[in-house]
């Protein structure tokens, strides 16, 4: 079953607020205007990206009921890399659960 | 033959659940059993270990006899495979006598191994213990000549005179405390297997203890659980600790209450015994392993020559260099005159292109005043190679969101990027094995 705009805005919420308290080493504040990763001014860095990976499936998991495993070919993908920015993340959620 | 010295009847060897076993009768017994044994042609014995009269009185036994005895823990004690496991390592027939089985059976026992013949041969006795097994390795046998325990008692002098038998009974440590105490004619107080701070502080202050060694996970749970009442622990003048790093938080925190306590931070390994070790009273994580014993750092990995060394592992390659000294496979630092033991060499964390131990960034998250304890595993990942968890115990009334929050702090005001966790499991109490040492698994 796809998610809906609002459910994949609300997992993503869930997600930002709980990175920008939970992460060390990442400003998460204004994220929706920055580069997440993958450039040198980016927010994570290959370090934390992945606690922000482990965020965005516990947060998934808590809203949905259901999982979801965001692997290494996932967000290493160059066609369309998920983590470049919150819309990207957005677009790379939807198509992965549909 | 493991005797008394300087034997007074009268005196309690054991208190065990509340129940005095003095020297004379303990002996008196004793001497029946072994002289029961020495007539049988059981010269392998496997015994069902439990921290009782029962199981001492059959161990020391079995020494006196001239038989070779292995303690064995319950759980594998009744598990099939373990015994074909161990028969089939040793080349070797045991009798499996079990704490319930009070009549011993008439049959012989074999072996083919060229280390146990030789005993058996000389009717010398042994004891076998079981390496832990951690990190992934198998379990190793090893076999060790109670004389030369003996030996090093007489050696080092008595330093208590009453302790509890905290360790497992099939542990090195447990044997050691067993055979020190009863060498020394001193008393050991029995609360069972699975000892709680409350069981332990009840036992100190009702038998007027005054030498307790655990581990540091155990003073770990002993602190936070707010069981350090010094009104309750007058009589203690000695704790050791070892089998895993200690903390420093909490040595302090304990150094603080009990300002007079004297700290012994030990270093043993199943294969060399507990050795002797010299400890930094100011500074109670640092020791140094003592003169008898001497050391020495290769390639960063600590070797060391005991007292008590192992006659050999009956089950694989012996760890002895070319001039006699034991490869311990701990990574170890000198720092002045102390030894500092950073972890197993297969526990170091390769991250970032640094190198370090979970014990590492334990000692840094202790500092937080919220964390009552923490342990950090490091698990496989395809990104960057290996992520760090940290399974954290807080305190009861800790708000989990608020928590993570001032933990994300804490990190950047203390901690190295690299060392920073990835995952964060909040637990509201501690989990330690049995064997009172942190589960390094999620």
């Amino acid at each position: 079953m796809s998610l809906t705009e609002a459910q994949l805005s609300e997992i993503i919420t869930a997600s930002l607020n709980r990175a920008l308290n939970e992460i060390p080493g990442a400003d998460f504040s204004d994220a929706d205007k920055k580069i997440l990763f993958g450039k040198p001014d980016a927010i994570l860095d290959s370090l934390n990206l992945v606690s922000f990976v482990f965020i965005i499936e516990e947060e998934f998991e808590r809203l949905t009921g259901r999982t979801i495993k965001i692997t290494t070919q996932d967000v290493l993908s160059s066609n369309a890399p998920p983590f470049m920015n919150l819309n990207s993340l957005k677009q790379f959620l939807s198509k992965k659960e549909s | 033959m493991v005797k008394v010295n300087n034997p007074q009847d009268h005196k309690p060897f054991l208190v065990d659940q509340g129940c005095v076993v003095t020297y004379g009768e303990f002996d008196t017994q004793k001497k029946q059993l072994s002289q029961y044994l020495k007539q049988t042609s059981l010269n392998f014995i496997v015994l069902e270990a439990e921290n009782n009269t029962k199981t001492y009185m059959r161990f020391l036994s079995c020494l006196d006899a001239g038989k070779i005895v292995f303690l064995c823990p319950s759980y594998q004690f009744r598990d099939a495979s373990f015994r074909e496991f161990v028969e089939s390592e040793t080349g070797t027939t045991f009798y499996w006598w079990s704490s319930s089985g009070d009549s011993v059976v008439s049959r012989a026992t074999v072996t083919s191994h060229s280390l146990l013949t030789r005993l058996e041969d000389l009717k010398q006795a042994g004891f076998i213990v079981r390496t832990s097994g951690s990190s992934g390795q198998r379990f190793k046998l090893v076999l060790h000549n109670p004389e030369n325990f003996v030996r090093k008692y007489h050696q080092i002098g008595c330093h208590f005179d009453k302790t509890i038998a905290f360790s497992p009974a099939e542990s090195i440590a447990g044997i050691e405390t067993l055979l020190e105490t009863y060498t020394h004619g001193k008393t050991l107080i029995c609360g069972g297997d699975r000892l709680s701070p409350a069981s332990v502080v009840s036992m100190i202050e009702k038998y007027d203890v005054d030498y307790f060694q655990t581990t540091p996970s155990f003073l770990n749970l002993f602190v936070y659980s707010g069981y350090l009442l010094p009104e309750r622990l007058k009589s203690l003048k000695k704790i050791a600790f070892g089998s895993e790093p200690p903390q420093g938080p909490i040595l302090m925190e304990i150094k603080k209450k009990l300002p007079d306590l004297i700290f012994m931070h030990t270093y043993g390994m199943s294969e060399i015994g507990i050795l002797k070790t010299m400890t930094n009273q100011d500074i109670p994580m640092e020791h140094t392993i003592d003169s008898i014993n001497p050391f020495r750092i290769s390639d960063g990995f600590l070797e060391v020559k005991s007292l008590t060394p192992m006659l050999g592992y009956l089950n694989a390659e012996n760890p002895y260099t070319d001039d006699g000294w034991v490869k311990t496979m701990d990574v170890a630092q000198v720092n002045g005159n102390y030894l500092k033991i950073l972890g197993r060499a297969s526990d170091q964390i390769n991250l970032a292109g640094r190198k370090f131990y979970p014990s590492e960034v334990e000692e840094h998250l202790l500092e937080m005043c919220e964390i009552n304890d923490v342990t950090i595993i490091p698990v496989p990942n395809e990104l960057i190679g290996t992520v760090l968890v940290a399974k954290v115990t807080v305190m009861p009334e800790i708000d989990e969101a608020t928590f993570r929050k001032s933990f994300k702090s804490f990190c950047e005001a203390h901690l190295p990027f690299y060392m920073f966790p990835h995952k964060i499991q909040i637990l509201r109490s501690s989990e330690v094995s049995p064997r009172s040492k942190k589960i390094r698994k999620l």
